[in-house]
């Protein structure tokens, strides 16, 4: 058992590292955002949800500090829109540290927060189910043009000053329109603990226009300050187990990478069911703690990372057995 | 090593919030750099085993 002194309270080592790297597989091989998973999982284990908030905040700086580094992100950084993003970002995210701090001193961060993760989760359910029974590319094309006349829409909005793209000087768009979003997306990572990147990188590609390259080391910047800034808040607030951090930083990141080479050996799309049906029953472990049902929401949330991590690893294993006979046959 | 970890920064947080901040954010930053660069020196491994003797 590991004691954390900020929560004052004892938490299991080993679940917390088989949380960590289970939520690493399964993100990093889906390429989904992990914080979806990893607060519900930390605070499943016994960390209180202001914390588990914090300390998620806390890893996220450093998982955006080794993927600056890892993959040389300042090289292909769109500076103005970083910065603008940034700092607003860095702002809406104090204002979400303000409504959490005033949750907490109601004693209300746990159920407000958890019902907002659940409606999250069936959402990402809904959608995914949606694109599941949809398959035809008219029904793809339909939706991907709906997006865009919402963005266009909002790129019309016209009120000084107007900025221009470096590199696509034919866009432009209000510098209050940033500055807006910014401080929505910010909120949302500063009051749910969530890194943002599921909104911010569809508006830098669509909205922006900037090239999918650009857009993601754009998004590194701007997580590195907006989580920068939470990190400051709540750890200054006392709000961050520091040990918790390091562990899921090592942890995760480690798992991260496991998905990622899994994704080598074994089709992502063959195993869309499973992630439909694994986050359907997160998302029911979730209501169940919600409900004072602690056990069957342990058994819900701790397992379901678990199953989906050992379906990968097997459906991977016998991907790699497959490519290894086949390089067999042809060698002799 | 973890009671090493704790005391570290419960006694920094003790003195001072803002020293305590600006170490946890260090130590943080720190261990991104070093997992960064250990995955990078991996994957630069990993591309250079897959090369053929005298590909260049």
């Amino acid at each position: 058992m590991l004691y954390l002194p900020f929560a004052d309270i004892m938490i299991s080592f080993q679940a917390l590292v088989l949380a960590g790297l289970f939520a690493g597989v399964v993100a990093g091989f889906f390429g989904i955002s992990g914080s979806l998973l990893l607060t519900p999982l930390v605070n499943i284990l016994g960390l209180p949800m202001t914390f588990t908030v914090g300390t998620n905040l806390t890893y996220f700086f450093g998982q955006s500090v080794l993927t600056s580094i890892k993959n040389n992100a300042f090289r292909n950084i769109d500076w103005k829109s970083g910065f603008i993003l940034g700092a607003s970002g860095a702002g809406g995210a104090y204002l979400g540290k303000i409504l959490t701090m005033t949750l907490e001193r109601m004693a209300l961060t746990g159920p407000v927060l958890r019902s907002i993760y659940a409606l999250l989760l069936l959402g990402v359910v809904f959608i995914m189910a949606i694109d599941r029974f949809h398959t035809g590319s008219n029904y793809l094309i339909s939706r991907y043009a709906r997006i865009s006349a919402i963005l266009e829409k909002i790129r019309d909005i016209r009120i000084a000053p107007i900025i221009r793209m470096p590199n696509n000087w034919e866009r432009s768009i209000s510098l209050w329109t940033l500055l807006i979003f910014g401080l929505i997306c910010g909120f949302l990572t500063g009051a749910l603990g969530l890194s943002g990147s599921f909104i911010r990188l569809p508006f830098l590609v669509l909205m922006l226009g900037l090239p999918v390259l650009t857009a993601l080391c754009t998004e590194v910047l701007i997580m590195l300050i907006t989580t920068g800034a939470c990190t400051a808040f709540y750890a200054g607030s006392g709000y961050v187990e520091p040990l918790v951090a390091l562990l899921l930083l090592f942890c995760a990141s480690t798992g991260s990478k496991l998905g990622f080479m899994a994704n080598r050996y074994t089709n992502r799309g063959s195993l869309k069911m499973p992630l439909l049906l694994g986050l359907g029953a997160f998302t029911c472990g979730i209501i169940t703690q919600q409900l004072h049902h602690p056990n069957v929401a342990f058994i819900l949330i701790f397992f379901t990372p678990l199953t989906l991590t050992l379906h990968i690893t097997c459906s991977a294993a016998r991907g790699y057995w497959r490519s290894k006979k086949f390089c067999n046959v042809f060698q002799v | 090593m973890i009671d090493f970890i704790n005391e570290f920064f419960t006694s920094t947080y003790a003195y001072n919030k803002f020293f305590y901040v600006i170490r946890l954010m260090s130590v943080i930053t720190l261990a991104g750099i070093a997992l960064g660069l250990t995955g990078r020196l991996l994957s630069g491994l990993k591309k250079n085993k897959l090369k053929k003797p005298g590909e260049g």
